[in-house]
């Protein structure tokens, strides 16, 4: 039996070896086969751009709700660009497309109340942001990982955002139309066509006139010009240079007297025809138009002087 | 007058009334693919080409080096760029950080995708591309 003796002495020495309990600390070689694999730490990479945006549609609803609710309080106090504004900022930092089109609801609102065609621009712009990234997540490349809507709501955000341009594009219609009437000049009052009454007749009869009387006057100085020099000529003590002299200014006299008797003539004639016609007119005119009369008269007192203008209307 | 002046001239005429600023700073993109890469040494732009999620997943473990700095105009309209199948930003882009490697690049108005492919870039380059609207 001595053959058992060896087995037995192996088992009885292995059963103590393997139910003994695990040591507490790790043992000189496991500490260094733990530091063989572990690899030293690297140093941490400088900030990317690049998204890192890994949502889910949960984590992305509750990133979104809080910039929601931040908005709608600007919005109900009036201030619809602070709203927009919040909303483009968190659109961007959270890349979502419900965000961009909230933004852009509040950037037209604010158009609306401050009739400011550039903020409708603004508000097209983040809708088309959204339509971006809505159209990106019905494609290929677009990566599963980075659910920022539920793909069930892409279509409904989808047909929002197009509505909403829509919207932007007749409100800019509106402002346009709005603007035009606004910056155009005011219209000037029609001219009142210069009424026929005869004014011109008696304003070209006065002219004439005028004109006549001058030539009358031009006549009477030759007149006055030939009888002096006519004097002249006819004293026995004028001779010589002299007498050639008064006979030249007599001569110019006669010219004076004859050019100034056919001007006025013609211009007395003229003008007083022209008068009497116009005259005739108007007095027609005004028995078929009456109008206001108006007259101004001087008024003198003591001390004092001036015009008064009096009307019957 | 010399040659050189009589070609010159017209130029300077030109660059006088700024007739010629928008020709000489960037010619338009006329690439099939829409984009075109105008400044950026060792950048490849594969047309149409993409990344699935492993091969970005594998990109995204290679990247290593200086990140490089893109910057992205939409000539004639406007649009958003989408990297790595997420939203980045909307055109024009500017010094816009990229780490080094492969991405998945796509850019779009609404509905209407202007340009789309994977754009390699090295460490620390700056990058210019326009997209052709």
């Amino acid at each position: 039996m001595t053959w058992l003796r060896l087995p037995t002495l192996v088992l009885a020495l292995s059963l103590p070896l393997t139910s003994l309990p695990a040591p507490a600390s790790a043992s000189p070689l496991t500490s260094v086969w733990a530091a063989a694999k572990s690899k030293p730490k690297k140093k941490p990479k400088p900030a990317s751009s690049e998204p890192d945006n890994s949502l889910s549609a949960a984590e992305a609803e509750e990133a979104r709700e809080p910039v929601q609710a931040q908005a709608k309080v600007s919005a109900d106090a009036g201030d619809h660009l602070a709203a927009a504004e919040l909303l483009a900022r968190k659109a961007r930092e959270l890349s979502d497309p419900i965000l961009f089109l909230d933004a852009a609801t509040a950037y037209k609102n604010a158009a609306d109340s401050k009739r400011d065609r550039a903020l409708i621009a603004l508000a097209v712009e983040e809708a088309r942001i959204g339509l971006d990234i809505l159209n990106f997540m019905q494609d290929a490349r677009y990566d599963a990982t980075w659910e920022v809507i539920p793909a069930s709501q892409v279509s409904a955000e989808s047909s929002r955002g197009r509505e909403l341009i829509d919207a932007c594009e007749t409100l800019d219609e509106a402002l346009q139309r709005e603007s035009a009437a606004g910056s155009g000049d005011p219209p000037k009052p029609a001219r009142e066509p210069t009424p026929k009454d005869g004014r011109g007749l008696i304003a070209a009869g006065s002219v004439f006139t005028v004109v006549g009387l001058g030539g009358l006057g031009l006549m009477g100085a030759g007149i006055a010009m030939g009888v002096d020099a006519q004097k002249t000529v006819e004293d026995p003590a004028t001779y010589g240079d002299a007498f050639d002299e008064a006979d030249a200014k007599g001569k110019r006299g006669n010219m004076f007297a004859i050019i100034g008797a056919s001007v006025g003539a013609v211009g007395l004639i003229t003008g007083v025809t022209l008068i009497a016609i116009g005259a005739k007119k108007r007095k027609k005119y005004r028995e078929e138009n009456p109008v206001a009369q108006l007259r101004l008269t001087p008024t003198f007192g003591q001390g004092r002087g001036g015009l008064t203008l009096t009307g019957r209307f | 007058m010399n040659r050189a002046t009589v070609l010159l001239l017209p130029l300077a005429f030109s660059l006088s009334f700024g007739l010629a600023d928008a020709p000489l700073a960037r010619a338009a993109c006329t690439d099939g693919s829409g984009l075109c890469v105008n400044d950026g040494a060792g950048v490849k732009w594969k047309p149409d080409a993409t990344l699935s999620a492993a091969q970005l997943k594998k990109e995204e473990k290679k990247r290593k080096g200086a990140s490089a700095r893109l910057n992205l105009v939409i000539e004639g309209g406007r649009g958003s760029v989408f990297i790595d199948g997420r939203y980045a930003s909307t055109a024009p882009l500017s010094r816009y950080i990229l780490e080094p490697g492969a991405h998945d690049v796509q850019v779009r108005d609404g509905a209407r995708i202007l340009a789309e492919g994977v754009l390699t870039v090295p460490a620390g380059v700056d990058v210019e591309i326009s997209v052709r609207h």
